[in-house]
């Protein structure tokens, strides 16, 4: 069979995307830790399976499922297959996306550019973030890019995808809308994007009224610190430092005066501003960034160069910052949690009687998941009404060594079980041995240890009443 | 001049340098209070092959940040002894810098005996010269941006550019100073697009690559530092009441003094010139670097020490086209044949102003080391302490006790990726200021001191208003004192 040079291109290129996809799985059953890592990828399991059944309350946390879409997709796929069957779906979804994001930049500029582009985006870390897991996020980007390739045809397909957008996050509704009207400063059909919007706008208000949980304003106007924009510095779902400044560089190369680059720019600027905001805002961000540092890269290799050491030693950096940005970020995944030691300790205390378990916020789905028992706070509980009550109790428990204080705040949020990680004793919450109540559980008999594995401990307060 | 001739006296004026600057740093075994971290990187290189990015000591352990490539250098020549070696290489490095200036300034003045005199005036300039007692990676720093520089002038030879490349790269990995170069050379490039010059293709992408680079490197190397401290990085996370120190309002009177008055005032009407009069590309390039290092200098963004000594050298060269000006247009003149006359007055005047200031501070450094009582005293410390005790010292002294003790201390001058620097230098000083015992103690358990290093040497104080025999032991007394903590509160 032979190969033309465009499909080999295509095979490499599908074949890398997919072993970037795959790796961290593979890793991750390697070393016997659960598949999927971060604790909204369990919170999304466990809501999936209840929303699917037609259970929207989630007694774990006392209030309503987070519905979209996704959760009845994901649902749909819990009850047909098994986990290993969840991943190969969310890798075909993540291959379908790259080639769609393909085709849609090939409909702009030159295949070689869309070629790069593509490539680009098979290592950016949003890739790996989004089609390692099925979520909310991973689903309406591929009806996003799916929405904006039959709307470049004119192609009336183009409206289902805007409802299954509509109804699956209303943020990433709202960027499919402020990109079409950017694009229509360019194309003017107004009356093809009518038809598009009516449906989406009907169907988000069905969808919305059905579903209390609908999350509307999730995540808006968070933290716009670095440490949550860019992957480098440790962002779970951010941009790479030097995909940004790449592109920041091909923004110059690709500067033209014309209307069709006006719709460019105003929709970058519009989500540029909004991806310090939003997580919907870094997603649609890094398509434009992967596509203005290809731009880049085509310009260092088509220019006349009066220094070729330079030429190559340039394109090797570039290279380097992109497979550095990548690798980290793989990285990051496979050592995030929830990793054996703390599954095990997890299980464990799922084996216990009913009571609610304390541990630091970032445990909170895990604890859901695998112990099938309430955490005192988890990723989601943002969103309560008391959440800085909650928070300052919290910190109360962590910090205090007053025996009696910390026994009435325990008695008062009904917590029994404790659970101590050692990523908790190594900064996330105390720097010495002897804080707060690192000190009470050692040193105070109204603390028992039920669990050590690693250095991970369960411990419950003895006293503590039972529900 | 003959060329040879002009070789022989370049020579006899490097020996100068290199043998005064050598000369006097090695009046004393000793190194400056700072030197002994440099030391202990390059003895560690020594030992184990690598520098102490993993420190066990400092701040009671802790991680440092910063490219290894000036330690690597200075114990490639550890055959020598690590102490010799580290007294005569940022020695020699200092001094042939020399070599270049002279480069330079032939390049651009095209006179023998102006730039030997300019080459001259590079070796003791006062704020550089007072460096002979430390360990410092400006030695390598400045000879590289000043290669770099003269390499630049003439990018259109393939060996230059080769060299400039080869430079580069190596002072990237030598120092994050690099980023004033490459900020000059954007300067430059921007001031050739405004005279309407035009643009030499290599030396664009010559400093394109630079930038992106420099960038690169530095981005992946404190990255960590930059989560932790954010834009509070470029102050080097320096605590408020050092950093005054740091970062001075720019004062002419001790520009003028540290610098020199003769590379000040030639150097300055040389920019005069260059700007305004008559364009002289390879002059813009220095034009732009003084100028950069004066931006930032009044931003207060570099350190006071370090943007003087890059002005300088800056200045030094541009005196040289200054020197050239003024002895062609004296040769113009009916007054033709005391040109010479003039640049002797300027070298006279130059040795009056700037070589002795030079030998004097350097001299005066040389005394400003550890005293025999403080070497005792942390000899004591070493053979009578437990390995893991915890030192309470003044921030200048941390270093020098890492060192000669092996012991751990509270706080050094290295803050980068300490997130309570500031906090622990209140607490650090306030040890030292105050009288009542509890407050005291209350400090100390907070960091687990187990000895307090009292010499006198920084800071005001006297003695410890707050010591007595029921907590503190006096386990050392010889002008240096040594306390035992042995009291902690519930």
């Amino acid at each position: 069979m032979k190969f033309d040079r465009r499909s080999l291109t295509m095979l490499v290129l599908f074949l890398l995307a997919a072993l970037m996809l795959s790796s961290p799985f593979i890793v991750r059953s390697f070393n016997g830790d659960p598949l999927f890592s971060y604790s909204g990828s369990y919170y999304n399991l466990r809501a999936s399976e209840d929303i699917y059944t037609g259970v929207y309350w989630d007694p774990l946390e006392s209030r309503i499922h987070k519905v979209s879409f996704a959760n009845y997709f994901l649902g749909f796929l819990m009850s047909v297959t098994n986990m290993q069957g969840i991943i190969i779906i969310s890798v075909i979804i993540g291959l379908l996306s790259l080639y769609i994001f393909f085709l849609i930049t090939k409909r702009f500029y030159l295949e070689r550019t869309a070629t790069y582009t593509a490539f680009l985006f098979a290592l950016s870390p949003m890739f790996l973030y989004l089609f390692t897991r099925i979520n909310d996020l991973s689903l309406a980007t591929f009806f996003l890019l799916l929405f904006f390739h039959f709307y470049l045809k004119k192609n009336y397909f183009s409206i289902l995808f805007m409802v299954l957008i509509a109804v699956t996050s209303f943020q990433f509704f709202v960027a499919a809308v402020i990109i079409l009207l950017c694009y229509e400063l360019y194309s003017r059909k107004l009356l093809f994007l009518i038809s598009n919007l009516v449906p989406g706008i009907i169907a988000f208000f069905i969808f919305a009224f059905y579903h209390k949980g609908f999350q509307i304003f999730a995540n808006v106007f968070a933290n716009p610190s670095l440490s949550f924009y860019f992957t480098s510095f440790g962002a779970k779902t951010g941009i790479p430092f030097f995909y940004l400044f790449l592109g920041f560089i091909g923004l110059f190369a690709t500067w033209k005066r014309g209307r069709e680059y006006s719709f460019f720019l105003l929709s970058l600027v519009i989500v540029f501003v909004f991806s310090f905001f939003t997580v919907v805002g870094k997603v649609v961000l890094n398509f434009y960034i992967c596509f203005l540092a290809a731009a880049i890269i085509i310009t260092l290799l088509r220019r006349n160069w009066a220094v070729i050491f330079i030429k190559r030693f340039s394109l090797l950096l570039v290279l380097c910052s992109v497979i550095f940005s990548t690798s980290l970020y793989t990285d990051q995944i496979i050592n995030e949690n929830p990793n054996s030691d703390l599954v095990n300790a997890l299980r464990f205390l799922e084996s216990q009687p009913d009571g609610v378990v304390f541990s630091h916020e970032k445990y909170g789905g895990f604890i859901q998941y695998f112990s099938e028992k309430k955490s005192f706070l988890d990723d989601n509980s943002f969103d309560y009404d008391n959440y800085f009550a909650l928070k300052d109790t919290e910190q109360k428990i962590f910090y205090s060594r007053n025996l009696e204080q910390t026994e009435e705040i325990l008695k008062e949020s009904q917590i029994d079980y404790i659970l101590i990680t050692p990523e908790m004793k190594e900064g996330l919450v105390w720097k010495k041995s002897d804080e707060g109540l690192l000190f009470l559980l050692e040193n105070s008999d109204h603390f028992s240890k039920l669990f050590s594995s690693g250095e991970i401990t369960v411990w419950k307060h003895i006293g503590g009443f039972v529900s | 001049m003959k060329r040879s001739v002009a070789g022989i006296l370049l020579l006899i004026v490097f020996l100068i340098t290199f043998l005064s600057r050598a000369g006097i740093s090695m009046q004393t075994d000793i190194f400056s209070y700072e030197a002994y971290f440099e030391l202990r990187q390059i003895e560690n290189i020594n030992e184990n092959g690598s520098p102490l990015f993993e420190d066990p000591l400092s701040y009671g352990g802790r991680s440092h940040l910063f490219p290894p490539i000036f330690y690597y250098l200075i114990a490639l020549f550890g055959f020598l002894g690590t102490s010799l070696a580290a007294k005569l290489i940022p020695n020699l490095l200092s001094s042939f810098i020399i070599v270049t200036v002279y480069l330079m300034s032939f390049h651009i003045t095209k006179n023998r005996l102006i730039s030997i005199i300019t080459a001259f005036f590079s070796g003791f300039i006062p704020i550089f010269f007072v460096t002979v007692n430390d360990i410092s990676v400006y030695s390598l720093v400045i000879l590289l941006m000043v290669s770099i520089t003269y390499f630049m002038m003439k990018i259109n030879n393939r060996f230059h550019l080769n060299m400039a490349i080869l430079f580069m790269i190596v002072l990237i990995l030598s120092h994050s100073s690099a980023f004033l170069l490459i900020l000059g050379l954007l300067l430059y490039l921007l001031l050739l697009r405004v005279e309407s010059l035009e643009v030499n293709k290599r030396e664009l992408e010559l400093i394109l690559f630079a930038s992106f680079f420099v960038i690169w490197f530095n981005f992946l190397l404190y990255k960590n530092a930059f989560l932790v401290h954010g834009p509070l990085i470029f102050w080097q996370n320096i605590p408020l009441q050092i950093l005054t120190n740091f970062f001075f309002e720019l004062n002419l009177i001790q520009v003028i003094y540290y610098i020199g008055i003769i590379p000040v005032v030639l150097g300055i009407y040389a920019i005069y010139y260059v700007l305004f009069k008559e364009k002289k590309r390879s002059v813009f390039l220095l034009v732009s670097m003084a100028l950069i290092v004066l931006l930032l200098l009044w931003l207060k963004t570099i350190p006071f020490e370090v943007g003087l000594i890059f002005l300088s050298i800056v200045l030094t060269v541009l005196s040289g086209y200054s020197m050239k000006l003024i002895y062609s247009y004296f040769k113009k003149t009916k007054f033709s044949r005391s040109g010479k006359w003039v640049l002797l007055g300027i070298f006279i005047l130059f040795c009056l102003s700037s070589v002795i200031p030079s030998v004097n501070l350097a001299l005066n450094s040389v005394e400003s080391v550890p005293s025999d009582y403080e070497l005792e005293a942390l000899d004591w410390l070493l053979n009578n302490t437990d390995n893991s005790s915890i030192i309470l010292a003044r921030v200048e002294e941390g270093y020098m006790i890492n060192h000669f003790a092996k012991r751990k201390t509270v706080i050094d001058e290295d803050f980068l990726l300490i997130t309570d620097a500031q906090q622990r230098y209140e607490d650090v000083q306030s040890v030292f200021s105050l009288h009542l015992k509890t407050e005291a103690l209350r400090r100390l358990m907070k960091y687990d001191v187990d000895y307090i290093y009292f010499s006198g040497k920084f800071g005001d104080e006297e003695k410890l208003h707050y010591v007595d025999e029921d907590c503190f032991d006096m386990v050392f007394n010889k002008s240096v004192k040594i306390y035992k903590v042995g009291c902690t509160i519930q």
